[in-house]
């Protein structure tokens, strides 16, 4: 490193010398030794490139959690979206009565999986000729986002078929 | 060797070096700047979804404790359904809460049209509203688009749309009088509820 670091301050002193030749800048301090340097006068550029890449180094992170909230916001809008679907498709299910199982897609964007348990009803229960439960599975997968499917399981009360 | 001093001014090469860091601070402030840019429409997108998730929610509970029909009490008594708006009413006459539709505004207004129509959607397209249930008694249950001449509530209403994207928004679905349907049939049942 320290070699690395005194080969370009050689080449940059060959370079302002001839730069030197042509704008007869004033370049002494560039000769000047460590030992010279009066630590008062200010920073150093290595001091200062130091610091921008101590400064890139958590600034980098601090990028990368901006995107992952971006993300997560969106997985929130999805994931509500995702659960709001579900419990309408539960709600007309259980007033309508299909208890199918299926797999559909809604307008090429939500995937839709139902799975639908008979369960009966138990023989002394009055109502166990007329009622059944359906123990329904129901998945809900918004096509255009990665966050996953919204599962709800629910026990809903219908007629015998 | 000359000897610079403090007051004579700065190098060439000083000049140079800081314009290099500089333009690297303002590529950096740059990118911070896009990435706010880019992410504060998604945020302010997103406290328009929160809140009319929140008017969607309302909505449901408001259609939910609807009372049923009965011999003392008539659909008129409960609600009016028009062509583009239905309202849930108190008395006759004292309206509860207005929801009203076009094609593309789904809105939600509490009590007597004074407060201020609230959101379902952002910016809804190609809105649609269907009716499911029995318009009379002994009709048949079914999906109708109509409901201004039913003389029962319908048991549910099915609201479909697209986003101002074109993308489709999942179906509100208003399960009507569903707290009464269910107290019915705890009351009906074999043991008591819970």
């Amino acid at each position: 490193m320290r070699l690395c670091l005194q080969y370009c301050r050689l080449a940059m002193l060959r370079w302002f010398n001839s730069l030197n030749q042509l704008a007869s800048v004033e370049v002494s301090t560039l000769y000047a030794s460590d030992q010279d340097r009066d630590r008062q006068n200010g920073i150093t550029l290595f001091e200062t490139l130091l610091a921008l890449s101590v400064l890139a180094l958590f600034a980098v992170p601090l990028f990368a959690l901006f995107e992952r909230s971006a993300t997560a916001l969106a997985n929130n809008q999805t994931n509500i979206q995702q659960a709001e679907f579900a419990h309408a498709l539960l709600n007309e299910i259980e007033v309508t009565g299909s208890f199918q199982s299926r797999t559909e897609i809604y307008r090429g964007r939500y995937d839709i999986e139902i799975e639908v348990t008979v369960v009966p009803l138990p023989i002394e229960n009055r109502f166990h000729e007329i009622f059944e439960l359906y123990e329904i599975t129901m998945a809900v997968d918004d096509r255009h986002s990665s966050s996953p499917p919204y599962v709800v399981e629910a026990t809903l009360l219908g007629s015998t078929e | 060797m000359k000897q610079r001093s403090s007051s004579s001014g700065i190098s060439l090469l000083e000049v140079l070096i800081s314009l290099a860091i500089m333009s690297g601070i303002a590529i950096a402030l740059a990118a911070i700047g896009q990435t706010g840019n880019r992410l504060w429409p998604r945020i302010a997108v997103n406290d328009a979804f929160v809140e009319a998730a929140l008017v969607r929610s309302t909505v449901r509970d408001d259609f939910a404790n609807l009372p049923l029909v009965s011999s003392d009490r008539s659909l008129s008594d409960i609600a009016v359904f028009e062509a583009d708006r239905i309202v849930l009413l108190e008395k006759p006459d004292k309206p509860v809460s207005v929801l009203s539709w076009r094609e593309n505004a789904l809105t939600f207004q509490r009590g007597d049209g004074q407060s201020t129509p609230r959101l379902l959607y952002d910016k809804p397209t190609g809105l649609t509203v269907q009716f499911f249930g029995q318009k009379f008694p002994r009709a048949e249950r079914q999906w109708s688009e109509d409901w201004t001449s039913a003389s029962l509530l319908p048991e549910l209403i099915k609201i479909e749309s697209y986003d101002a994207r074109g993308e489709p928004n999942p179906p509100l679905v208003l399960y009507v009088s569903r707290v009464a349907i269910q107290r019915e049939i705890s009351l009906s049942s074999l043991l008591p509820p819970g």
